[in-house]
């Protein structure tokens, strides 16, 4: 069952340094912001100009919108990095377990791969799953290779 | 017991998963002989699925096979059997659908979201069943894109896909608080902890289940296209290809109401009687039903009015779910029992609105007006003259829409507004009287739309109309959808049997907290009576009629 009313008060004051460490950050904040604009008004000195008014008073002269139109390139490259990312992720923990579950060491090993492998989930099942996951990227790779995304002219 | 699902239960979702890759590639193939082919591989898939459903149905393979999130029960093989067996004229009226060299992807899109549909009925698991959702949803995205050139279909793609992320976000917020609530993501797991908290109002507990269950619902309205998220659907089918329009009228629908069930079903409200779920249940259903039904009377175009007609419809199926199974187990009325079970007219009701609004694009996904398509009531005037068939095929698609006395939508309205009038009496509840009595205004009122399509194919005369083009697969697809409806229209029982069949589940889930099969491996799961009803009392006739309850009573207790 969820946590009632008490537990969540007993949580709650668990979260006090938190609290205190939100309200010190806000009024630091706050005291800089109000400060900074006070010491402003009463220092500055107005002075305007055509490189003082530019968009980047230091750096390069804009020379269009930024909503314009990419190389649709950019796009392929992302999802094709999405492929190989996603497949990472997956990849990764699945190579650091399997090791684990095909051949255990120590008795606590072997007790909590004997638990997994008892619910179904055995080594030859982890194999055909990682197996079905590549095999579902793979037509992904062979799709994009056939609709072009690697010819670069 | 092993917790990893035996691939042998997947085989139709498998099967329809390979051919969908298979699909994808070999649409990309040089020869043009073998892009033509890609259509013919849907279909055979969806025949292989079909076998198999029907096999193992036949030789009673279906039982209780469970594991990784997934558990089949009567409603997954309802589901099974609605999704493959309507996935056969969606591919024959989608057939020459998209370009021709991206009919691969198209049709690769169609058959996973089928698969996503088809493991909506038997996920057991927030998790899974937020997974199947989203493959139902995301490559409808995709097709909508894909149906036509223009910037309309663009518009219409990216509307539906940002809403659609933005409802399954919604969605998945509410499953995190029910999962947070439960310490646990199956659905049999969560049922117990949400059914205890709704048992007491003002504390906590009840505030953080309300609000699963109602952002849980609310997401999935999206799906159904009832009110509160129903502003995308006319954009969107307006912009998609008839056909796809017709695609998304059923299989985002089904999956949405399967997915409501198995939500509603968390909150015991078909047996307890729960204020709030019933309160929501009832605006939703009484404001969708209104406002569709206002905003599709102002439409001259007929793909937009289909769209408003289509939330008028989620309201009427939504009356079906505030109504619940239990009505028709009750009451004993001789034969009948059809009518009194809310969840299985639902069922009826989503198949045979499914059918005839595919019936209705296919038809206008045929026509073409000036070389241009066909979507407005001027377009399709005169229509009898030029094209008799498809004029009539619109019309008894319309009819049964509009739920004219022989065609079946009269039976699924017969029996949704029937089974809400049946649980009335059960619960003694003026107020569901009231909803059936605003759903007959309702469905008076959309008469009105419909019978001006009509009358204009049927009636007007036009010195240029629409003419068909020449593609064969669609016409039998649209001729299919035509002998589905008369079929239904003269044998309902048949498929109201299915109906029923496939919500044996719910009622099952109603006494029963935890639905284990028993040790031995016997179908019959253990039957607890769900602890205290909020609301509403259960009857005392309940316990002669319904025998599962008076037994466990004397079991378990």
């Amino acid at each position: 069952m969820g946590l009632n009313t008490y537990d969540f008060c007993l949580a709650a004051s668990d979260l006090l340094p938190l609290v205190v460490l939100i309200i010190c950050a806000t009024g630091i904040t706050l005291f800089i912001l109000v400060a900074t604009h006070v010491v402003d008004f009463l220092l500055k000195t107005s002075r305007k100009g055509d490189i003082k008014q530019s968009t980047y008073e230091s750096g390069m002269e804009p020379v269009g919108d930024t909503r314009r139109r990419f190389n649709v390139r950019f796009y392929m490259i992302a999802v094709l990095f999405l492929i190989f990312d996603v497949e990472i992720i997956f990849l990764y923990p699945w190579a650091v377990l399997y090791p684990r579950l095909s051949h255990p060491k120590g008795d606590e090993m072997v007790n909590w791969a004997r638990g997994l492998s008892d619910a179904g989930y055995t080594p030859g099942f982890l194999l055909a799953a990682i197996g079905v996951f590549f095999a579902l990227l793979l037509v992904g790779f062979i799709y994009e290779w056939r609709r072009g995304v690697f010819k670069w002219n | 017991m092993s917790e990893v699902i035996s691939v042998s239960a997947l085989w139709p979702e498998i099967i329809l998963l390979i051919a969908g890759c298979a699909v994808l590639l070999l649409g990309q193939a040089r020869s043009e002989a073998w892009r033509r082919l890609m259509p013919w591989l849907t279909l055979a898939a969806l025949a292989a699925a079909i076998c198999i459903v029907v096999l193992k149905r036949h030789f009673g393979e279906f039982a209780f096979e469970e594991g990784n999130g997934l558990s089949y029960g009567s409603l997954a093989v309802f589901v099974r059997i609605a999704a493959l067996g309507l996935g056969i004229p969606l591919t024959l009226v989608n057939w020459s659908q998209s370009r021709e060299h991206e009919r691969g992807e198209f049709l690769s899109m169609m058959l996973m979201s089928l698969a996503g549909l088809l493991l909506v009925g038997p996920a057991d698991n927030l998790l899974m069943l937020f997974l199947a959702l989203e493959l139902v949803s995301i490559p409808t995205y995709i097709m909508v894109i894909l149906s036509r050139t223009n910037v309309r279909s663009l518009e219409a793609g990216t509307k539906y896909f940002y809403l659609g992320a933005f409802s399954a976000a919604i969605m998945a917020y509410g499953f995190s608080f029910l999962y947070g609530l439960s310490g646990t993501a199956s659905l049999s797991g969560t049922i117990e902890a949400v059914q205890a908290a709704l048992l007491e109002p003002g504390t906590l507990e009840y505030g953080l289940a309300m609000i699963g269950i109602l952002l849980s619902l609310g997401g999935l309205f999206f799906k159904i296209a009832a009110v509160p998220l129903h502003f995308y659907i006319a954009d969107v089918y307006q912009g998609a290809a008839s056909p796809v329009a017709g695609f998304l009228g059923f299989v985002p629908k089904l999956a949405g109401m399967i997915a409501i069930f198995k939500i509603v079903l968390l909150t015991g409200y078909w047996d307890g009687g729960h204020e709030g779920t019933f309160w929501l249940l009832w605006i939703v259903a009484v404001a969708s039903m209104t406002i569709g039904n206002v905003l599709a009377l102002r439409q001259a175009n007929i793909k937009r009015m289909l769209a408003y007609s289509g939330i008028a419809h989620a309201g009427y199926m939504l009356v079906g779910v505030i109504a619940g199974p239990l009505a028709g187990k009750a009451v004993d009325s001789g034969g009948v029992g059809i009518m009194g079970d809310g969840t299985a007219a639902v069922l009826y009701y989503i198949m045979i609105y499914g059918i005839a609004n595919l019936g209705a694009f296919a038809v206008l996904g045929l026509l073409r007006v000036r070389g241009g398509a066909c979507e407005t009531r001027r377009d399709v005037a005169g229509l009898i003259r030029r094209e008799p068939g498809l004029a009539l095929l619109l019309a008894l698609a319309l009819f049964t829409l509009m739920g004219l006395p022989p065609t079946p939508g009269f039976w699924g309205k017969l029996s949704l507004f029937g089974s809400a009038l049946a649980a009335a009496q059960l619960w003694d509840d003026p107020r569901l009287i009231v909803l059936v009595v605003i759903a007959v205004l309702n469905s008076a009122l959309a008469a009105a739309y419909y019978l001006r399509v009509i009358a204009a194919a049927l009636v007007y005369e036009n010195k240029y109309p629409a003419e068909a083009a020449p593609r064969n697969a669609e016409h039998i697809g649209a001729q299919l959808c035509g002998f589905l409806l008369l079929i239904f229209a003269f044998y309902p029982t048949s498929l109201m049997v299915q109906g029923q069949d496939g919500t044996q589940e719910l009622t099952e889930g109603i006494y029963s907290v935890s639905a284990e099969p028993d040790a031995d491996g016997s179908d019959i799961p253990e039957k607890v009576v769900a602890g205290g009803n909020s609301g509403r009392m259960i009857p005392a006739d309940m316990d002669q009629v319904v025998s599962p309850l008076s037994d466990n009573n004397v079991t378990d207790q």
